[in-house]
């Protein structure tokens, strides 16, 4: 059953699923024009670095050494309140920590809440908007209500009472996110599903009986995927946005562990004497955000071209 | 288009005139519903505190004041079943009653809301007059001189702004302004050496200006700039970049092209023709811009101690103030929900060729 507000566009070009190219090429396809683009390419080298860094700084935890030129929690590494030199990148806070060290410890966490966020997000929205828009009736309707709701609280309103009846904490941060960050995905499945619902390859596959969960899984899932990444690209940004924020009002991760947004709250009470204690956290947040936008921004100018 | 247009008119004005009453009645009926699964969700989260809620609503002071926690679970229906607990608390919110703050001494939340709602509003409506003006004016440079040099430093300008944490905008804004040049205030809603004026509309700066206290105004206004500018940086990017593009889109529209051959100016082309229909466009973003100043608000209130409502949700956030939260967040949605609901009905009215779905 599908609902009556479903048209396929009649003068698009009709995407067909065997005309799709494999993926290797379709990737050197994305990175040529990502190339040709100045703006995605400097958000690329961007999220690159970041990633990169997240993911040496994670091993590198996880296997006990240390990236960072400094231990980001034993305090007095340093005098205090030193200012950007080349011993110490970013100075030292008040307790002599060294505040580079300290930013690069909290790549993974920040970057990781927001993955994780962004992934369950589209796995969940996309099955869930697939089926309602191929099932209709009462899930539909359900569906599109619940996240009407989820739409009229700001994300980090709703996180933040989420929070209070979880307590705070980096895992309870990211599941309060989970919990809020999938209806958008879900809806935006439900329409691009609705576009394709009458496509010629989905009646073939209707008709040579494939049942509703396999033409949801071999045909419409693929089929809408592309929008969906787009999307969770230009998202991730955001993730990163809300979660600063969490975690600028002590909801985030514990100190002394560190995380970029708690730093800038936590040094805010120095701003006067030394105003580059709050400003590198704060920059290397609006960094990644700004790399993440701009290289979403590429994608969505390559793939909608 | 019908041929002959006389006969048709009439009729068609009414089924117009039908469809849109009909259309915000059912946006009206989706709002309340919307509220009503919101005022819900708070209802979850005040249960899912863990054993009484009255502990976690009280925090410290329960176990102290045994006769406190009486008292809130015979107000709250506490003993009874979850249906009951659910129907007296739909019927305290409707009565206005939002619970009492731990965090403000035990007044109703409803007067915190009722004393720090109208500071908010001043930083907002400064918000958005800034955003847009911004925006707009931003956005046509931009669309004007497309793919140019200054095109490219207005997308790097507002790319920062929109990417920017807004406590961060603030904190280099308050840096700057207050401390290295001290061109602002920064704390209060005014100078506190003035009196606040007499409430008549309950908006100081409102109030000040009927009253005839100038100095006041003038000092509030002062105060105001800083924390709605921080506001607005994060949120005229959105505006340059929705306008930008659906000027692009406009000016390779078949009605400019005709306006460019009947020889009008390229000038009078791009404003009336362009700007124009795209400004209808920008309707669309109030939800995004909303939701923006509203969780801003939090950090930058508190940031230059500024006494509106967010400063109140962050202080409560610190005392754990779970009457506060709940009650904010639903007066939060309460905003959105109005403030999309006048969207949509601005956007059937300025645009009547809108499909009302």
């Amino acid at each position: 059953m599908l609902s009556p507000d479903t048209r396929s566009d009649e003068e698009g070009p009709v995407p067909v699923a065997s005309s799709n190219p494999s993926s290797a090429v379709r990737l050197r396809e994305i990175l040529s024009s990502i190339k040709a683009d100045k703006g995605a390419m400097v958000g690329f080298v961007i999220v690159a670095i970041f990633v990169i860094v997240a993911l040496a700084e994670f091993v590198a935890q996880s296997t006990g050494f240390l990236l960072a030129p400094y231990n980001p929690i034993k305090t007095n590494v340093g005098p205090q309140y030193a200012a950007p030199s080349l011993a110490h990148l970013m100075g030292t806070d008040n307790l002599g920590r060294d505040v580079f060290s300290r930013i690069i410890t909290a790549t993974p966490n920040d970057l990781g809440v927001s993955f994780t966020v962004i992934i369950f997000a589209l796995c969940i929205g996309a099955i869930v908007g697939s089926y309602a828009a191929f099932h209709g009736g009462i899930l539909d309707e359900a569906l599109m209500r619940v996240t009407d709701i989820f739409f009229a609280i700001p994300a980090l309103v709703l996180a933040m009472s989420i929070a209070l009846a979880l307590g705070p904490g980096i895992t309870n941060m990211t599941v309060a996110l989970m919990i809020i960050w999938w209806p958008p995905y879900a809806r935006l499945a439900r329409g691009e599903a609705l576009k394709i619902a009458h496509q010629n390859y989905i009646e073939a596959a209707r008709l040579s009986g494939a049942g509703r969960s396999k033409i949801i899984l071999r045909h419409v899932l693929p089929n809408i995927s592309l929008t969906l990444l787009v999307y969770a690209s230009l998202d991730i940004g955001t993730v990163i946005l809300v979660y600063a924020g969490l975690s600028y009002l002590g909801l985030g991760i514990k100190p002394p562990y560190p995380d970029w947004g708690q730093m800038v709250s936590a040094y805010q009470d120095f701003m006067l004497s030394y105003p580059w204690l709050p400003f590198f956290p704060g920059l290397i947040i609006a960094l990644g955000v700004i790399g993440f936008s701009l290289l979403g921004d590429g994608l969505k100018n390559t793939l909608t071209s | 288009m019908p041929l002959n247009n006389q006969d048709l008119a009439r009729p068609q004005r009414l089924t117009i005139v039908m469809n849109t009453a009909s259309f915000i009645l059912r946006r009206l009926f989706l709002g309340i519903f919307v509220l009503l699964g919101v005022v819900t969700i708070t209802f979850i989260l005040a249960h899912s505190l863990g054993g009484n809620p009255v502990y976690a609503w009280l925090g410290r002071t329960a176990s102290s004041h045994p006769q406190l926690v009486q008292l809130y679970t015979e107000e709250y229906h506490l003993n009874d079943p979850l249906y009951i607990q659910y129907y007296y608390y739909i019927t305290g919110l409707l009565q206005g009653n939002l619970g009492y703050s731990p965090a403000k001494g035990f007044i109703p939340v409803s007067q915190v809301i009722v004393e720090t709602f109208p500071y908010t509003l001043q930083i907002a409506f400064f918000a958005i007059v800034i955003s847009i003006v911004l925006g707009v004016v931003l956005g046509v440079v931009s669309a004007r001189f497309h793919h140019g040099p200054i095109d490219k430093s207005i997308r790097a300008f507002y790319l920062a702004g929109i990417s920017s944490p807004a406590f961060f905008i603030a904190l280099i804004l308050l840096i700057v302004f207050t401390y290295f040049f001290h061109l602002l205030p920064t704390g209060n809603a005014a100078d506190p050496s003035l009196l606040t004026p007499k409430p008549i509309t309950y908006i100081p700066m409102l109030d000040s200006i009927i009253e005839g206290d100038y100095a006041y105004f003038a000092s509030s206004i002062q105060h105001v700039i800083l924390p709605s500018l921080s506001l607005a940086l994060g949120t005229f990017g959105v505006v340059v970049r929705v306008l930008r593009s659906s000027m692009l889109d406009i000016m390779r529209s078949n009605y400019v092209r005709t306006a460019r051959a009947k020889g009008l100016k390229e000038n009078t082309v791009f404003f009336k023709h362009g700007l124009r229909n795209a400004m209808i466009s920008v309707v669309t973003l109030s939800s995004f811009i909303v939701t923006w100043l509203i969780t801003g608000t939090i950090f930058v209130e508190n940031i230059f101690s500024y006494p509106g409502m967010g400063e109140y949700v962050f202080t409560a956030l610190i005392v754990q103030d779970y009457p506060g939260i709940l009650a904010t967040t639903i007066i939060f949605a309460v905003i959105i929900v109005i403030s999309n609901l006048v969207a949509d009905i601005l956007y059937v009215v300025v645009d009547p060729q809108i499909r009302l779905g």
